[in-house]
């Protein structure tokens, strides 16, 4: 039993690293044989997957579906935005910024470590009274907390600009950026999830008085992983920022929560593979139908068919919970599936009889 | 005086339809477990139907009815379509279903329609102002007013009096021994689902009234209404959801009358503040009266 101790990093690093691998290569390969297009794409979806993995990291290994991390990426994107703007759009239109913030202008890596220094500290406010809830409660403040922050931002009209777009950001946030920040993401949630914190958290979702009896510290444990998955979605915030040449509140609510929501469910929320499986397959579709919603506008004088993507996301959400509540991945890691395929068909060629319960 | 006469006016006729909506909301609730995300949708839907039958020419006394009765069927077959296969599931995987039915429909009445707002031509004498007691009460707040009472006094008649609707007040608190009593779970649930339409489409003839407008999302802020009454008002009970409803309109117009300037956009911020705290200290709130899930 020696190597147990340690046999979980093991496990973890060579899961994260093969799946980290895999879209490093992918999205590189895309990205420069592509053209603008496809960077462009490449960059959008390795954002997207820094929230499902961030999603992943609280729900998948909690059992509370947050509707709220958006709000942590909405947060990262003006705080870093505000940092970086010139001060000369800042002064002009958002007069109630702190003039400290608006004659400044800062570095985007500065920028980023303090936007998400703020983003753990708030999450770290939130997420205290937050983690004493546990199912339907806990997404219903999740819920909340995305809404107040939305009106927040929205109304708080002299700082954020309110509902008018926000623009100026000095456009820093390579596709490289993005990659590597995926890549390492999906190592560092994988590396969580096999830690003994993730396990007892995981324990706590299949039976939470059953784990507190065992001595699993379930709120601590849930408030740890609240924080480094709103650091996540507020990283994705801090890059999407500097990405796109202007955004609103709007962007950081109801349909991109539904978006990275149903990437983490519909790929398996319980793995690391399948937030990555679920991101890659409903961006994918998403990109498809967004060109059909274009290539359709115009034809018979019908204005695009808006909103298409957007409807199949949410039916292919519900499919699956009808019909695959678990997610297509499944329950094992992609390194688990093979370990446990080879120890099989290990033993079936030796031929020994084996309890079924110790396969 | 008259100011403030005004303004109690305004939240008695606000806080009905709150309260209509939250009952909407609250007796699916009940019954189901189910928090129907989607439940705004079905007033959109209302306030669409409204939107293509008076456009073409329909006259009021047969859109208005058309109206309620096409909510009314759209409930059912929200229940029968989107909700049975998951019924049973876990509180979480029904509200991620009702997510997912809510925004496919915002996302058809998109592409159905217009993205834009579309005006819904209202008759001229909805617009009036009535004097009463020498305080200028709209024709519609006056009307709003009147169709909530009515519609509370006609669901208490229908729950205290009706089969079917003591055996949904028996499936709030125990819908395992409602079915052992010989009544189908599937009736209980129709009914349910057909009162929360009905409910829809009513509000709907009232909030198009009003606004004279029908957009894809206007069925967000109704949800958010109907949501935060409910949980004030203590999910689990129809009194308390209408409770909440009153509650949470006087709360709005206290603030919206007493608010710095500044802070007033801020409003719905704190009004779901508050539903976070509600859970925070009676999280069993969510849960009063909701003892056991078909």
């Amino acid at each position: 039993m020696s190597g147990r101790s340690n046999s979980w990093v093991r496990s973890a690093v060579l899961g994260g690293g093969t799946i980290a691998s895999l879209l490093v290569v992918g999205a590189t390969l895309l990205a420069v044989t592509g053209g603008p297009v496809m960077d462009r794409r490449v960059s959008l979806l390795c954002i997207n997957l820094l929230v499902v993995l961030g999603l992943q990291t609280f729900t998948g290994n909690s059992g509370i579906v947050s509707f709220g991390h958006v709000a942590f990426m909405a947060i990262g994107a003006y705080a870093s935005a505000l940092l970086t703007i010139a001060p000369s759009i800042k002064m002009a239109a958002l007069p109630d910024l702190p003039t400290l913030v608006a004659q400044s202008q800062l570095g985007f890596v500065v920028a980023m470590v303090i936007a998400i220094a703020l983003v753990a500290l708030i999450a770290l406010a939130v997420g205290t009274p937050l983690v004493r809830l546990s199912g339907s409660a806990g997404a219903i403040a999740t819920f909340a907390l995305l809404v107040i922050v939305n009106v927040v931002l929205s109304g708080w009209t002299g700082v954020t600009g309110g509902r008018r777009a926000l623009y100026g950001m000095p456009g820093h946030a390579s596709t490289t950026w993005a990659i590597v920040f995926a890549a390492v993401a999906v190592l560092g949630v994988r590396v969580f999830r096999d830690s003994p914190l993730g396990l007892q958290l995981r324990a706590s979702q299949d039976d939470e008085v059953a784990a507190e009896a065992m001595g699993v510290a379930v709120r601590r444990g849930r408030l740890i992983a609240w924080v480094l998955s709103a650091v996540l979605a507020g990283l994705a915030g801090v890059l999407f920022a500097h990405f796109v040449a202007a955004f609103s509140p709007q962007q950081f609510f109801l349909a991109e929560t539904i978006t990275t929501l149903a990437m983490l469910i519909v790929g398996g929320m319980r793995t690391v593979s399948g937030a990555v499986l679920g991101a890659v397959v409903l961006y994918i579709a998403s990109e498809v139908l967004r060109g059909v919603e274009s290539a359709t506008a115009g034809v018979a004088g019908l204005p695009g068919l808006f909103g298409l993507a957007q409807i199949v996301i949410a039916l292919v959400l519900l499919l699956v919970l009808y019909l695959r509540p678990q997610g297509l991945w499944g329950r094992w890691e992609i390194n688990e599936s093979a370990q446990r395929a080879l120890r099989r068909r290990s033993t079936n060629s030796l031929r020994t009889v084996r309890p079924s319960h110790l396969d | 005086m008259k100011y403030y006469a005004q303004q109690v006016v305004n939240a008695l006729s606000l806080g009905g339809l709150y309260a209509l909506l939250a009952l909407g909301l609250g007796i699916v609730f009940n019954i189901l477990g189910l928090i129907n995300f989607a439940y705004g949708e079905l007033v959109a839907i209302g306030g669409y139907v409204l939107f293509v039958l008076l456009g073409a020419g329909v006259p009021l006394a047969v859109a208005l009815p058309a109206c309620v009765l096409v909510a009314l069927l759209a409930g059912l077959l929200m229940e029968r379509v989107a909700f049975r296969p998951v019924r049973g599931a876990s509180g979480v995987t029904l509200l991620l279903t009702s997510f997912a039915v809510s925004s496919i429909l915002q996302n058809s009445f998109l592409i159905a329609v217009s993205p834009r707002a579309q005006g819904v031509p209202t008759p001229d004498w909805a617009s009036g102002v009535v004097q009463i007691a020498g305080i200028g009460v709209p024709v519609v707040r006056l009307v709003t007013m009147v169709v909530t009472v009515g519609c509370l006094l006609g669901l208490l008649v229908f729950l205290r009096g009706s089969d079917i609707g003591i055996a949904m007040r028996a499936a709030a608190e125990d819908f395992t021994a409602v079915r052992l009593m010989g009544i189908k779970a599937n009736r209980v649930v129709a009914w349910a689902f057909a009162i929360s339409g009905t409910l829809a489409g009513i509000i709907s003839v009232l909030v198009v009234a009003q606004t004279g407008v029908v957009y894809p999302t206007m069925g967000v802020p109704l949800l958010f209404k109907a949501f935060i009454a409910a949980v004030m008002g203590g999910l689990g009970s129809l009194a308390g959801a209408v409770a909440g409803g009153f509650l949470l309109a006087f709360i709005e117009v206290g603030l919206q009358a007493t608010l710095p300037e500044g802070a007033l956009a801020f409003r719905d911020a704190f009004v779901f503040a508050v539903v976070v705290l509600v859970l925070l200290v009676k999280p069993e709130g969510l849960l009063a009266g909701k003892r056991e899930q078909a």
